[in-house]
């Protein structure tokens, strides 16, 4: 009888080494994922935009957070503030310089576990050329079968970023610094 | 009144009154040295654009990385290579170091290995060292300083209406505040019956050449208003000079002679109304 168990658990073994080994990646799926903006317009009210294309991919190890990784290339010429005049202006040199600028971009640097839920995503973030450091704070959605039976993983991260920073300065007080960013993302497991 | 609106208001007028003052001042200070003057007043512009760049974009970028935020250093520039050229130190092939440096601002970066590329920093340098010769040989032999202040006056102002409906407020509110600095000068010019010398013209090459571009290239300004607002300075090469000693006789020569380029502006205003419909969205 212990000769049958032998290769049962020589196999058991195997495939939770796999699963401590191996990292899970996933695409970023845009049609089920947004990338939302939100700046204040004369200290009365909130604006929100989005992005329309975008594209990334992220890393998941669930025994070692340290080597979970997210990168997020945005298209700037992209931007949908629901007004195609003011598109035409967020596109513009006063504000993104889309044309010379293409794309903003995110790539993480380390990731650090909060709870089982919540964890901090630090990186690089580069707006019309500019890099500075960026903390994301996210916050897992939940992982599951999708309707073809992929795996999918869902995440919500938010972080606060001020434009001046990344010199884009234009309007300055009035349409304010301080930009929020949402990025909510599913992933389908590659 | 709107808080951007009197912000991009204050923005363009204050670097005026500033060059006004300060170009008065310098006017009567050299009333016989026409080279000195032109030194000033060119110094005085330049210092004039790297104020309206501070209140347009809340500062200057050091260093810069686009063509738009070298506008202010280009100012310097231009008004540095004017001073020389004045002291007759070899002026075209100034002219062409800074007509190829411009055009290799806005392509540098694409050039390896692009042939297309390449041919549009020739154009660009063969059109910038051309305009310069004939603006320079423009205001030396055919034109009194305030016709010529004048009229790129307009076009620089129009250029600032026509690029804020390209899409750009802040290039607008640049060419706007150059065209009513130029504006400053041509009052000056026409009271002390003076020239504004050479230096003042590169000056307004560079910086409403670099506007221009910025505002086809990453804008949506629209080309044939560009080409129109550019050329528009040259109908001031019809009609005589405007320097009479009698005022009420200047000032009806300089109406006649500014009225090709008022027509030529008033064309570009209408294509780009036409091509990039106002709107006020923000």
């Amino acid at each position: 009888m212990k000769k049958h168990y032998l290769p049962l658990l020589f196999s058991i073994l195997a495939v939770a080494g796999t699963t401590i080994a191996q990292a899970d990646s996933f695409k970023i799926d845009p049609v089920h994922s947004a990338i939302l903006f939100k700046i204040n317009h004369f200290g009365v009210g909130n604006i929100y935009g989005r992005f329309d294309t975008f594209a990334g991919t992220f890393t998941i190890d669930q025994a070692d957070p340290s080597r979970d990784a997210v990168s997020v290339e945005i298209k700037t010429d992209s931007v949908d503030s629901n007004a195609p005049d003011r598109d035409k202006h967020i596109k513009s040199p006063d504000f993104f310089n889309a044309a010379q600028y293409p794309t903003a971009t995110f790539k993480s640097t380390s990731v650090k576990k909060v709870d089982d839920k919540t964890y901090q995503v630090i990186g690089d973030f580069t707006l019309r050329g500019v890099t500075k450091p960026l903390t994301l704070d996210v916050k897992a959605i939940g992982t599951g079968p999708g309707p073809k039976g992929e795996i999918r993983s869902g995440w919500e991260g938010t972080a606060t970023v001020k434009r001046s920073d990344f010199e884009v300065k234009t309007f300055l007080p009035a349409v304010g610094d301080d930009v929020g960013l949402t990025i909510e993302v599913e992933g389908i497991k590659q | 009144m709107n808080q951007m609106v009197v912000q991009s208001l204050l923005g363009v007028g204050l670097p005026a009154i500033a060059v006004l003052i300060a170009g008065a001042l310098w006017f009567v200070l050299c009333r016989e040295h026409p080279r000195v003057r032109a030194i000033g007043i060119g110094l005085i512009m330049a210092g004039g654009i790297v104020w309206a760049y501070q209140l347009a974009f809340s500062g200057l970028t050091y260093p810069p990385r686009e063509p738009g935020q070298w506008i202010p250093y280009l100012a310097i520039i231009a008004a540095l290579v004017g001073c020389l050229q004045c002291f007759r130190l070899g002026r075209q092939p100034f002219n062409f170091a800074l007509s190829l440096a411009t055009a290799l601002i806005f392509f540098w970066s694409q050039i390896p290995g692009n042939l297309l590329v390449l041919l549009w920093v020739l154009a660009l340098t063969i059109v910038l060292f051309v305009s310069a010769i004939l603006l320079q040989q423009l205001i030396e032999d055919r034109s009194s300083g305030a016709e010529f202040a004048l009229g790129l006056a307009i076009t620089a102002g129009a250029g600032g209406v026509a690029s804020f409906l390209g899409g750009s407020a802040v290039l607008g509110q640049i060419s706007g505040a150059l065209g009513l600095m130029l504006g400053a000068v041509a009052v000056l010019a026409f009271f002390f019956n003076a020239t504004v010398g050479t230096v003042v013209p590169l000056i307004y090459l560079l910086v409403f050449g670099t506007v221009l571009l910025s505002g086809c290239l990453f804008a949506q300004l629209p080309w044939l208003t560009a080409i129109l607002l550019w050329v528009a300075p040259w109908a001031l090469i019809f009609g005589q000079r405007s320097d009479q000693p009698r005022i009420s006789r200047r000032a009806g020569v300089l109406g006649l002679r500014i009225l090709g380029v008022v027509i030529l502006v008033a064309l570009a205003l209408g294509s780009a109304f036409l091509l990039a419909p106002p709107s006020s969205e923000l």
